[in-house]
């Protein structure tokens, strides 16, 4: 365990020092967060009274805000990650990685330490712009624990994504499909702009096996609506199961990869 | 015995670029090879390009699985490729030391030992990677090979693209340092065997017309 911790905390000092040599890129990348949430307040006057925002009626922008938060922190968490994968393949570092004989697991799981790390802070960024800028109403933070842990099974949900998508990758080289698809899934069935339950197809049943739903609902609840406990227990049974679905599918698909792609001699291939 | 090889091949596949093709088509790159190293062996491996040099020190690094034959390993192996692009550009050759550093399980971090100023990296050590010469390059690529405490070291061609000062001192400490001094075995890949001056005390060809020499 203290090995695992050491790799991450190495994984995690590599990537912010090299996050931190483009200050622009990072400083401009908190900027937009602002800007993000000015668009919404604004399109939140819009959409305040409308009936499909359920029991948020009249509270839009805060619907909105925790769309995004999620939205924002599961794509970076993902595609950073599985982006990471590919810059690594690309460069040759991943086969020097391996060199080292680590846990593969370890070192998959370690490509997304930093960019869960910065999804993070973008998250609660996004959230404290919104509560000090834009008048945003956060009323349950008595709720500390469970939001610590809706919070953890959502990000290894996303980690679990990213994890399939570096698969791709590995072995087709390319994977930003998978994100792609995530995110059309994510915008259209999960929640985020707009209640699943307005898509009047079967396709809405879709949602169900979308980890962001189950996040987004809960975290609602959480931070800006009024807490049911069986809408509670209901969500976090799903989101629990789909965490661990997606972790334990991510990190075996990694392992395969790497043995497929060592059979095959890509591992340096790009 | 580190390493023994018996009867390994390996085939690639080619990639087909007419949609139309049904053909499988492959390239065999290593075909029935065996070789043994021991802790006290200097190779040199000598080949031209597309010869196999690369793909059979991968298949000994692990890096690429071999399709036929089996391969013992009874000892930490370390690969030394021409790959300048294998580093973090960005960071200091300190930071890149020390991330490599925290993947091995050594107590003591390769920053505090004594072959970094031998290497002369203390040199440049704060210098970000990217603005380092290829001789530079080829001395912090040595330093990050040593950091896994290997028993035996494979380089791949590790002297091309330098000039005859920077071979000279890159191979004199490959064979002091490593090979004489720490008792580490090495593999060298080449397609000149004159550069390493006869410090080998195995010569095995790899060029399909002088399999058996």
């Amino acid at each position: 365990m203290f090995r695992s911790l050491k790799i991450f905390y190495a994984f995690l000092r590599k990537d912010f020092l090299i996050a931190y040599s483009y200050r622009t890129n990072f400083f401009i990348s908190v900027l937009t967060v602002f800007f993000l949430l000015f668009i919404l307040s604004n399109l939140s006057k819009l959409t305040s009274n409308n009936e499909i925002f359920g029991d948020f009626k009249g509270n839009s922008f805060g619907y909105f805000v925790i769309g995004l938060a999620i939205i924002d922190l599961a794509m970076t968490i993902s595609s950073r990650g599985a982006a990471q994968a590919r810059e690594l393949q690309l460069t040759g570092v991943f086969e020097e990685l391996l060199l080292f004989r680590r846990s593969n697991a370890e070192l998959m799981v370690s490509l997304f330490i930093y960019p869960t790390v910065f999804a993070l802070f973008r998250f609660f960024l996004i959230l404290i712009f919104g509560v000090i800028f834009f008048d945003l109403q956060i009323n349950n933070l008595g709720n500390f624990a469970l939001l610590m842990l809706v919070m953890s099974l959502s990000v290894i949900s996303f980690v679990g994504i990213g994890l399939i998508s570096a698969f791709f990758i590995i072995i087709l080289k390319k994977g930003d499909f998978v994100n792609s698809i995530n995110l059309i899934l994510c915008i259209g069935f999960g929640n985020i702009i707009f209640p699943s339950e307005i898509v009047d197809t079967q396709l809405n049943q879709i949602s169900y096996f979308l980890p962001i739903t189950h996040s987004v609902e809960l975290l609602r609840e959480l931070l800006i609506g009024s807490i049911s406990t069986e809408s509670i227990s209901t969500n976090l049974t799903y989101l629990i199961g789909l965490s661990f679905s997606f972790i334990g599918i991510g990190i075996i698909s990694c392992l395969y990869a790497i043995k497929f792609a060592k059979i095959r001699g890509s591992l340096g291939e790009f | 015995m580190l390493i023994e090889v018996n009867n390994i091949s390996k085939k690639f596949d080619l990639p087909k670029f007419k949609l139309s093709s049904k053909e499988n088509s492959f390239i065999s790159v290593i075909d029935n090879f065996s070789m043994d190293i021991d802790s006290k062996d200097f190779i040199c491996l000598v080949g031209n390009n597309g010869s196999g040099k690369t793909t059979l020190l991968k298949i000994l690094a692990d890096l690429i699985t071999q399709d036929e034959g089996s391969i013992g390993r009874n000892g930490k192996i370390s690969f030394v490729s021409t790959n300048e692009r294998s580093f973090f550009w960005r960071l200091s050759v300190k930071e890149n030391l020390r991330f490599f550093s925290s993947l091995a399980n050594n107590k003591v971090s390769i920053l505090d030992d004594d072959l970094i100023n031998i290497l002369g990296i203390d040199k440049f050590i704060e210098k970000r990677f990217m603005n380092l010469s290829s001789g530079q390059k080829k001395r912090v690529m040595i330093a990050r090979s040593l950091i896994s405490e290997a028993d035996i070291f494979l380089f791949d061609e590790i002297t091309n693209s330098l000039d005859e000062l920077s071979r000279k001192q890159i191979i004199d400490f490959i064979y002091e340092d490593i090979f004489l001094k720490k008792n580490k075995a090495i593999v060298w890949a080449t397609h000149n065997p004159h550069e390493i001056n006869k410090k080998y005390n195995k010569l095995i060809d790899l060029n399909k017309e002088n399999r058996d020499v």
